[in-house]
C-alpha cells in the first residue's frame, strides 16, 4: 500500500499530535502533486499522510504593515491570482502563473513546492529573491528561517515533513521605488519544467538613478534555488544603465554553474541564458519600481 | 460544387461523437471481462546483454499470480517482417525494452508485484548505439545472421537517368548531412491488449490494431494455431498514428498468458512503458546532393540514407520504399538516386508513424530545395513553381500523376502568409514553406489493396455499412456513411457503420497509407450503389416503371422530374421482403485500386492516385535566446473533394500540431540505449498554447478515382510542417539548422557562428 | 477500510474504499465511471480531469480521502436529464472529438472555466485547457467549441 492511514485534522495542534504519534512514519501532504507520484513510484514510504491543505492557519494572503504573510497551504492559482500579490510581489504571483498547469495550480500549494525543494521551482525562486522567511511549526514550538537555509540538495528540504509544519512564508512588500519580475524559459509554454527560471528584486533611488539594492535569483543552476550575490554587490550603488547591469550580469553567469542536462539543455547554454533571463527581469523590475 | 450533393461536401458531426462526449464510449482500457487477469512484461534494464539465468519461483510463488512465462515455456516465435523479433527473450537481450518474462495476475497490482520478484542474471555486453558505428569493422554483433550488423533484406539502391551527368549540367551543386531524431507517437491512449479463449479454444482478441486482417494472419503464424479460430475485434482506440500497424510481442505474450491461465488477459502498458517499449518514427541519417540550373530547373537529386534499425525489424525500416516516392518524383527532377542501407543497434526499434518516412524525406527534400534556391538567388516559392509537378506527369519512377493542385497550394498557401511583402525581410521574422507529395489512393505494398463492405437495409430504412476498413478515431466512419448515404439516396441519419470484426467484416487490408476514404470509401460506394439497384428494381416492379426512370434521394423514391411524388423507400424494402418469393436488400462492393507492384526497380504506379499539399509558415526568432515562435501556418492541401470538411480541416489541425512538435520540440532521447525523457513532462507534445494562427485551406481536384472525387490526406498534413518552419527560421535570421528538433539552443550556436563567420571576414 | 462520503455529480455517495486509493480509480473501478481517463497517472497529461469543488484537478494524483465531504463533478455529470450541457453539443458540432480520449478531460477544464468567466477570449481558453494534452486535433476546433459554447 502506498499508505494506511490518510487523515483530514481539523486544527494544526491535531496535525502536530498525530505527527508525533507516527513518530516519523507519517508526513504533511498538502496538495499532493509532487507527493504522490513519488509515493506512487515507491521513492518514498510513509504509513500515515496528513492533509494540511484545509486547515485556516495555513491560508491566506495578508499585507500586515509591510509584510506580506502567505499560509504555505495557499495554492498557486491563488498566488497568481491574488491582486495584492500581483502588485507589491510581481515576481511571485508570475512564477506561480507559470507553475505546470491549470490543474497543477489549482492543486498544488507554495509550501508543498518549498518542502519539495526543487533548485528551480517556480515560487521558491521569486521567494527567495523577495527575502522570504518560512514559520515552521512542530512540537517543539515556532521557528523562522530563511527561505534560502531550507534548501539542502534537489529533493532535500530541511523541514522534515514527518515532524514540522511550514505554515507561512513573509516577505516584505515591495512599494515605492520597489519592484520586481519573474522571467522562464522553457521548451514549450505549458507542462514544462523550466529550462531555467529568474526573478529580481530592485530596490532603486528616489531618483530613479541608481540600484539602491538588487536581488537576483535564478535556478537551476546550483544545487538549491540560487542568488547571484557578487552580482547583485557589483550593482549595488550603480546607475541604472546598460553598462553596469552587463557587466553585473557576466558576473552572474560565472557565478552560476549550470549543469548539463540532456534533456533540457546544455550547461553552456544555460550559463548564457542566465544573462538573459536576468537582464529581462531586471529591465520590468526596473520599469515596474519607476512607476 | 458541392451544391449538387446532400451529404458529400457536408460538415457532418461524426457519428462517435455523442459516446465520447458523454464518457459512455467503451475504450480498450475500459474494458472487463469476469475473470480476467491483468497482463505484466518484464523488460530488460540493459541494452545488451546475455541472459545467464532467470528464477521465475518468487514470482510464481506470490499469492495472486496465475502464470509466468519466459522464453522457456514457449516454442522460439519470431515475429516481424524479417522474423528477427523473438516474442520473449532467451539467452540475449539486445535493446533496453527486451520482453524478457511475462505474468498475469488477479490485479494490476500484484501483476508489478510479481514483476520485482523476478530473478534474472544478465552479463553485459558492450552495445553500439549509433548506426554508422555499428557497420564498422569490430563493432558488437547484434544478430548473428546480419553481419556489419546490416539489414541486408532493406538495403535499397534506386535509380532513374544518370545523375552523375545531371550534376555535370548544372550550373550549382550543393550537399549536406540532414538528421532526424527519434520521437514518438504519444497516442493518448497507450498500446493494450485482451486476449480471450472460448471453451473450444476459439481466440477472441480486442486490440488497438490498425490491421485487424494481417494482425490476425500474424497472430496465426506467431502461434501456431489456425487464422479461423482466431477473432480481432476493434476496440476503441485512443489515438493510432501508425503505431498500431504492426504486431508486437506483447501480443502473443497476452494470448499466450490467457491460453495458459484459461482466463482472459488484458495487458494495458503504463505512460512510462509506452514510451520506452512502443516503436518510434525512424531516424535517419540522411546525405543530398542537389543540382539546378541557373533558370531555376532541377537537374539532379542524389540521396543516400542511413537508418537506424535498433535491436529488431518494424516498419521503420521499410520506410525507404515511402521516402522514395518524395526523393523521385517531388517536383520534375531527370536524375535521381537513391540509396539506403539499414544497421541494427541496440536503440529502440521504429515502426509506423504518420507519415510513414515521408517527413523525414520531406524535410531533407524541402531543406535542401531551399538552399538550392538561396544559391541561385531565386524566391523559394519560385523555384517550386517552375518545377511543380502537373497533371498528366509520369515521373522517372513511373508514378502518374492524376489530379494535381500543387500549384494552387502553393500559391494560396504563400498569399495566406502574405509571402512577397514578408519574405527576405529585415528583423527577426521571415516566411518560409514546403510542399509534399503522398500516395493518396491507397499503396500497393501487399498483394491485396483492397477493401470489401457490405451493406444491408433493413425494413425500417436502417442502413448498415459492414466494412473491412478500421476507424482509429479519424473519422472514416463518419466520411463512409456519408458516402454511402448519397450512393444509395438515403439521410446520412439512418446510416450505421461497422467495422473490424474479422468475423463479421469483408476484408481490408488495414488503416495506413491514408487509403481509408479512397479504398473503403470506393468499395462502400460500389456496395451502396448496388443496394440502391436492389431497391430502384423492386420499386420499378412495384410501380410497373422502368429503373432507368426512376431515383431514389433522402430516402424518397420518385420518378425522374417528379420528385414531389415520392413513396418512402423503406416501405419499398417491406414490400420486397414481405412476400412469397420475396428477399431482403443486402449489397455487396469489393474495391481494388487499379495500381501495380513495384518492379524489383523500385519502379510502378503504386497509387491510383496522388495527394499534394504546401504548408506556409510565418515565424518570429528571438535572437537572444534562439527560440522559435511559429505566429501562423497556411495549410493547403490537394484533397480530390472534401467529403466532410470539418474533419479534413481537423486532419489538417491534428497533423500541424504533430510537424509543430516534430520540427520544434519533440525528441525522444535515447543515450546508450536509454531513453532518458520518458514521460510527457520532458517529451514536449504541443500545448493548446503552442498552436499558432492556422489557416486551413482545401483545395479540391476533384479525382476521377476516389469516391466523389476524394484523395486520402490525412497523414499528409504533418509533412511539410517541419521543413516549412527550418525554412523560415533560415529567411528570419539567416541560419540553417538541418537536424530537427529545431530547439533554441541549436538556433542560437547558429547565430553566433554566423556572427563569428561575418566579423572574421570583415 | 474507510468510508468516503462525497457529492458526485450531484447525488451524494458513500462507499468503503482502500485508504491509499486514488480518486480516479474510486470514479473509474469502483463507481463504473469509466469516462475520465487515465493517459499518463503521473499528473502530466490532464486527460483525468475532473472537478473537485469547483476545480480541475488530476484525479490521477488526489488521494480519493481529500474528497471527503467535497464535491465532485466528472463528465458523466454534465448532461442533465437525458440532455447535453451545451459544451457537449457544441464540442459534437464543431468537430473537436476525434478519438475522443482527452474529451473527457478537456470538457472538465471548459467547464470549470466558464463557470468561472462565462465569456472567455480565445487566449483564456488555451490557457484553461493548456494542461490538457490532445494528439488528434491540434486543439483548434476544441478552442471553437469552447468559445461557441460560452456565447450561449
Amino acid at each position: 500500500m502506498k499508505w494506511e492511514k490518510y487523515i483530514v485534522p481539523a486544527s494544526l495542534e491535531e496535525a502536530l499530535r498525530i505527527l508525533t504519534e507516527y513518530e516519523g512514519q507519517a508526513r504533511v501532504i498538502a496538495g499532493g502533486t509532487d507527493l504522490v507520484p513519488q509515493l506512487k513510484k515507491k521513492e518514498r514510504k510513509v504509513k500515515c499522510l496528513v492533509d494540511v491543505s484545509r486547515l485556516a492557519e495555513l491560508k491566506g494572503i495578508h499585507n500586515q504593515g509591510g509584510v506580506i504573510r502567505i499560509g504555505a497551504g495557499v495554492t498557486h492559482e491563488r498566488i497568481a491570482a491574488s491582486p495584492l500579490l500581483r502588485e507589491m510581489a510581481t515576481a511571485l504571483a508570475e512564477g506561480a502563473a507559470a507553475v505546470g498547469s491549470p490543474q497543477i495550480r489549482y492543486m498544488g500549494t507554495v509550501g508543498g513546492n518549498i518542502v519539495n525543494a526543487q533548485p528551480a521551482a517556480d515560487t521558491a525562486i521569486p521567494l527567495l529573491a523577495l527575502g522570504a522567511e518560512a514559520e515552521i511549526v512542530s512540537s517543539g514550538g515556532v521557528r523562522r528561517e530563511p527561505l534560502q537555509d531550507l534548501y539542502v540538495r534537489p529533493g532535500v528540504s530541511r523541514v522534515d515533513a514527518s515532524a514540522e509544519i511550514l505554515v507561512a512564508l513573509r516577505f516584505p512588500a515591495l512599494h515605492g521605488k520597489r519592484g520586481s519580475a519573474f522571467a522562464r524559459l522553457a521548451k514549450r509554454r505549458s507542462l514544462s519544467l523550466p529550462i531555467l527560471n529568474a526573478a529580481v528584486v530592485v530596490n532603486l533611488s528616489m531618483d530613479d538613478r541608481l540600484f539602491e539594492d538588487v536581488r537576483l535569483a535564478v535556478g537551476p543552476v546550483a544545487l538549491t534555488p540560487f542568488r547571484a550575490r557578487k552580482a547583485e554587490e557589483a550593482l549595488r550603488g550603480m546607475p541604472v544603465d546598460r553598462e553596469a547591469i552587463a557587466q553585473a550580469l557576466a558576473i552572474a553567469s560565472e557565478e552560476a554553474q549550470p549543469r548539463a542536462n540532456p534533456v533540457r539543455g546544455s550547461a553552456e547554454y544555460r550559463r548564457e541564458m542566465v544573462q538573459v533571463l536576468l537582464r529581462r527581469a531586471l529591465e520590468r523590475a526596473v520599469a515596474s519600481a519607476q512607476s | 460544387m458541392s451544391g449538387e450533393f446532400s451529404f458529400v461536401g457536408k460538415r457532418v458531426p461524426k457519428l462517435d461523437a455523442p459516446g465520447k462526449v458523454t464518457g459512455q464510449t467503451f475504450f480498450g482500457h475500459d474494458m472487463k471481462l469476469p475473470r480476467m487477469l491483468y497482463g505484466k512484461i518484464l523488460r530488460s534494464p540493459h541494452a545488451h546483454a546475455r541472459v545467464a539465468r532467470i528464477d521465475v519461483s518468487k514470482a510464481r510463488a506470490l499469492p495472486g499470480v496465475k502464470a509466468v512465462l519466459t522464453a522457456a515455456d514457449i516454442p522460439d516465435i519470431r515475429i516481424g517482417w524479417a522474423r528477427d523479433h523473438p516474442i520473449l527473450k532467451s539467452d540475449r537481450v539486445r535493446s533496453v525494452r527486451d520482453e524478457v518474462a511475462a505474468v498475469a495476475a488477479v490485479d494490476e497490482e500484484t501483476a508489478l508485484e510479481a514483476l520485482e520478484l523476478f530473478e534474472v542474471e544478465y552479463e553485459e555486453l558492450p552495445g553500439v548505439f549509433d548506426p554508422e558505428d555499428a557497420m564498422k569493422p569490430g563493432a558488437p554483433l547484434i544478430h548473428a545472421d546480419a553481419p556489419n550488423n546490416i539489414q541486408e533484406k532493406m538495403r535499397q539502391s534506386y535509380f532513374h537517368g544518370d545523375v552523375q551527368k545531371g550534376f555535370e549540367e548544372s550550373d550549382v551543386v550543393i550537399e549536406d548531412r540532414f538528421r532526424m531524431p527519434f520521437v514518438t507517437h504519444c497516442c493518448m491512449g497507450t498500446s493494450f491488449c485482451l486476449a480471450s479463449f472460448s471453451p473450444s479454444a476459439d481466440l477472441t482478441i480486442w486490440s488497438s490494431t490498425q490491421m485487424p486482417f494481417l494482425y490476425q494472419r500474424d497472430l496465426s503464424m506467431a502461434l501456431g494455431m489456425p487464422a479461423s479460430k482466431i477473432r480481432v475485434i476493434k476496440a476503441n482506440i485512443g489515438g493510432a498514428f501508425g503505431s498500431k500497424l504492426d504486431m508486437y510481442p506483447f501480443e502473443p505474450i497476452c494470448v499466450l498468458l490467457a491460453q495458459k491461465t484459461g482466463r482472459p488477459v488484458r495487458i494495458a502498458f503504463s505512460r512510462e512503458e509506452e514510451f520506452v517499449a512502443s516503436p518510434t518514427r525512424q531516424p535517419v541519417i540522411c546525405d543530398i546532393k542537389s543540382g539546378a540550373r541557373k533558370d531555376g530547373t532541377l537537374t539532379a537529386r542524389q540521396v543516400s540514407m542511413i537508418l537506424d534499425n535498433g535491436a529488431y525489424s518494424s516498419w521503420g525500416a521499410t520506410t525507404p520504399l515511402v521516402m522514395m516516392l518524395t526523393i523521385s518524383s517531388l517536383y520534375r527532377v531527370p536524375n535521381v538516386k537513391y540509396d539506403v542501407v539499414v544497421a541494427y543497434t541496440n536503440n529502440p526499434y521504429s515502426g509506423a508513424m504518420r507519415g510513414y518516412g515521408n517527413p523525414q524525406a520531406t524535410f531533407v527534400v524541402e531543406s535542401h530545395l531551399d538552399m538550392l534556391a538561396h544559391e541561385l538567388g531565386m524566391d523559394p516559392m519560385e523555384l517550386r513553381l517552375r518545377n511543380a509537378n502537373q497533371p498528366g506527369d509520369v515521373t522517372g519512377q513511373g508514378v502518374k500523376i492524376t489530379t494535381c493542385g500543387l500549384t494552387d497550394c502553393i500559391q494560396k498557401a504563400a498569399e495566406s502568409v502574405s509571402w512577397k511583402q514578408k519574405r527576405a525581410k529585415p528583423g527577426n521574422r521571415g516566411v518560409g514553406m514546403a510542399s509534399m507529395i503522398h500516395v493518396g489512393g491507397g499503396a500497393r505494398i501487399y498483394p491485396s489493396d483492397g477493401c470489401g463492405s457490405t451493406v444491408k437495409v433493413d425494413d425500417f430504412g436502417k442502413v448498415t455499412l459492414i466494412s473491412g476498413s478500421t476507424d482509429m478515431g479519424q473519422g472514416a466512419d463518419t466520411v463512409m456513411a456519408q458516402i454511402v448515404a448519397e450512393e444509395l439516396g438515403v439521410p446520412v441519419e439512418n446510416v450505421t457503420v461497422v467495422n473490424t470484426d474479422t468475423d463479421l467484416t469483408p476484408w481490408d487490408v488495414g488503416a495506413h497509407a491514408s487509403r481509408t476514404t479512397f479504398v473503403a470509401g470506393n468499395s462502400a460506394r460500389l456496395a451502396a450503389a448496388d443496394a440502391k439497384r436492389q431497391i430502384l428494381e423492386a420499386a420499378a416492379e412495384s410501380m410497373g416503371e422502368s429503373v432507368e426512370d426512376l431515383d431514389m434521394k433522402e430516402g424518397r423514391i420518385y420518378r425522374k422530374g417528379e420528385p414531389e411524388e415520392w413513396i418512402a423507400f423503406e416501405k419499398t424494402v417491406r414490400g420486397k421482403h414481405f412476400r412469397p418469393d420475396g428477399d431482403v436488400v443486402l449489397a455487396r462492393g469489393w474495391y481494388e485500386p487499379p495500381t501495380e507492384k513495384q518492379d524489383k526497380e523500385y519502379r510502378g504506379n503504386i497509387s491510383a492516385t496522388y495527394g499534394f499539399a504546401a504548408q506556409a509558415v510565418e515565424v518570429e526568432v528571438d535572437t537572444e535566446t534562439g527560440e522559435v515562435k511559429v505566429l501562423k501556418i497556411a495549410a493547403a492541401h490537394d484533397v480530390g473533394r472534401a467529403i466532410n470538411p470539418m474533419a479534413v480541416e481537423g486532419q489538417i489541425h491534428g497533423g500541424i500540431s504533430m510537424g509543430l512538435g516534430y520540427g520544434l520540440y519533440e525528441e525522444l532521447v535515447v543515450q546508450e540505449g536509454q531513453v532518458l525523457n520518458p514521460n510527457f513532462a520532458d517529451y514536449s507534445l504541443p500545448t493548446a498554447l503552442d498552436m499558432p494562427e492556422i489557416d486551413s485551406i482545401i483545395i479540391e481536384t476533384d479525382d476521377p478515382a476516389g469516391p466523389f472525387g476524394a484523395k486520402g490526406m490525412a497523414e499528409p498534413a504533418c509533412i511539410p510542417t517541419a521543413p516549412a518552419i527550418a525554412n523560415a527560421v533560415y529567411d528570419a535570421v539567416g541560419v540553417r539548422i538541418r537536424d530537427l528538433p529545431i530547439t533554441s539552443e541549436k538556433v542560437l550556436k547558429a547565430l553566433k557562428e554566423k556572427q563569428a563567420k561575418a566579423e572574421e571576414e570583415k | 477500510m474507510e468510508t468516503l462520503t462525497m457529492r458526485l455529480n450531484d447525488e451524494e455517495v458513500a462507499l468503503e474504499i482502500m485508504p491509499d486509493a486514488l480518486l480516479v480509480d474510486v470514479l473509474r473501478d469502483q463507481l463504473g465511471l469509466i469516462g475520465t481517463k487515465e493517459a499518463c497517472g503521473e499528473g502530466e497529461c490532464g486527460a483525468c480531469t475532473v472537478l473537485l469543488d469547483g476545480q480541475p484537478v488530476t484525479s490521477c494524483l488526489i488521494p480519493a480521502l481529500k474528497a471527503q465531504g467535497r464535491e465532485v463533478y466528472t463528465v458523466e455529470g454534465l448532461a442533465s436529464g437525458g440532455n447535453l450541457h451545451p459544451l457537449q453539443k457544441s464540442f459534437i458540432e464543431h468537430g473537436a472529438v476525434q478519438c475522443g480520449y482527452c474529451t473527457p478531460g478537456m470538457l472538465m477544464s471548459a467547464k470549470a472555466l466558464l463557470d468561472r468567466n462565462p465569456h472567455p477570449t480565445e487566449d483564456e481558453i488555451k490557457e484553461a485547457i493548456s494542461g490538457n494534452l490532445c494528439r488528434c486535433t491540434g486543439y483548434v476546433k476544441i478552442v471553437e467549441a469552447i468559445k461557441a459554447a460560452s456565447s450561449d
